[in-house]
């Protein structure tokens, strides 16, 4: 990779890619179970590497696209195969009191050696969950072990929505309590449907009239 | 301790109305795969392998055959392994650069079948050149290909409603009732990541 970013940038080439997409291009095959006994037998001299052919386990995308259409082949089989990869699609549970559904939760904590964390959290957690109700989804805080916000700050929670090597985020909200339970409302223009993955993240905020991120985080989770 | 309440030096962009703090490579919750495989974590090859195996087979059976493809698959998988250290999760995604490696693999296999065959006439310039295109406009096909299967499912059926069916947004936003501007902001993401996906795979 030492050449960095390559031709691909421009965008006449990439659109020519895609519309020259055939059906041929977008399956896969699958390679004979030999090819991956080689690679382990081939290793198996030198270091090992361990980790077994478990096929309930392997979500490589084994796909075969040859007798399907191209739109509703991209729209359904893939997109079906795609969720057993990541997702917010499960359905964990189902509320009843309050007509709400548990989609997804998260166990935050806090992430060493990354520089978007500050040490205030470390061996600090919380625990949260997605809820979608009728009208809004809303996040729980269930549980929460954070430290006090320091002299001249707030803390803040926000949802993160991944999608490749971009990050979205919004705010939820000002926590006001850092050891007290709380719900908060997913603003409505915040599509999780649009991300691979959502986080949920804790940051430490000064109070210095600056509404973004302060890029000092204390806990995140990935919501499953 | 005493944290100290000065905002890190960090990009702040306005993306889709909300703003972007840091990367993604930055902000991601490190124990991803890609950074597994660096690492050289028991499993990760075979991670690796299942979630990138069918990629790069598929993509040394187009250009070699079936019979050669299994071999190469092999070599690439082994030589990324060996040379782990050398990829950069922060700059690009495992597939590209198992596909860059791919592409060098597949070249020499190309020449080595040449040069078995054809003994005597030794490879010119312009042979060499059309191996290298060929075997890059494949490989490309085959990320871009790789790159729409990981893209969320709304992002996937706009793009493939633009490109497959040539409806124009306002069409797409018929056909899927979803609001112009969303059919606008999905493709221009779509597109985006499928960019960002063909990145590193230069070793």
């Amino acid at each position: 990779m030492s050449d960095g970013p390559h031709t691909t940038d421009d965008e006449g080439r990439l659109d020519a890619i895609l519309r020259s997409l055939t059906d041929e291009d977008l399956r896969l095959e699958t390679p004979p179970e030999s090819v991956w006994a080689g690679i382990e037998s081939s290793l198996s001299a030198g270091s090992a590497v361990q980790g077994e052919s478990s096929e309930g386990e392997a979500i490589a995308p084994v796909i075969d696209l040859a007798s399907r259409r191209r739109t509703p082949l991209l729209v359904g089989a893939v997109a079906a195969a795609l969720l057993l990869v990541g997702g917010l699609a499960v359905i964990l549970n189902s509320g009843d009191d309050d007509n709400s559904v548990e989609f997804a939760s998260a166990e935050l904590a806090f992430v060493p050696n990354n520089p978007a964390f500050v040490p205030l959290g470390a061996g600090h957690t919380a625990a949260v969950t997605l809820l979608g109700g009728p009208d809004d989804e809303t996040v729980r805080v269930d549980s929460a072990d954070l430290p006090d916000a320091p002299d001249g700050s707030d803390l803040e929670i926000w949802l993160i929505g991944f999608a490749g090597d971009q990050a979205d985020i919004v705010s939820l909200g000002l926590v006001e309590d850092p050891s007290a339970p709380g719900t908060f409302t997913v603003p409505d223009d915040f599509d999780r449907a649009a991300y691979d993955t959502v986080a949920v993240d804790v940051s430490v905020e000064p109070n210095d009239g600056v509404e973004t991120h302060s890029g000092m985080s204390l806990v995140r989770g990935t919501l499953t | 301790m005493t944290a100290t309440l000065t905002r890190p030096e960090q990009q702040q962009v306005s993306h889709d109305g909300y703003a972007v703090v840091v990367s993604a490579a930055e902000i991601r919750v490190v124990g991803d795969a890609d950074a597994a495989f660096v690492r050289g974590d028991d499993d990760a090859l075979r991670r690796a392998y299942d979630q990138h195996g069918s990629l790069i087979f598929t993509f040394c059976s187009r250009a070699l055959g079936p019979e050669r493809a299994g071999d190469v698959t092999q070599e690439v998988f082994l030589s990324a392994w060996r040379a782990r250290d050398r990829f950069d999760p922060t700059k690009g995604n495992l597939a590209a650069w198992l596909t860059g490696i791919a592409k060098n693999r597949i070249i020499d296999s190309v020449r080595a079948e040449k040069r078995h065959s054809d003994r005597r006439a030794p490879e010119s310039a312009a042979d060499a050149g059309v191996i290298q295109a060929d075997t890059d406009s494949l490989g490309d096909k085959m990320l871009v290909a790789d790159a729409l299967r990981t893209l969320p499912e709304r992002s996937r059926t706009v793009l493939a409603l633009h490109y497959f069916e040539d409806l124009t947004h306002p069409e797409i936003a018929d056909r899927t009732e979803l609001p112009l501007g969303t059919v606008k902001s999905d493709i221009r993401r779509g597109l985006e990541r499928i960019r960002q996906h063909l990145e590193a795979q230069h070793v």
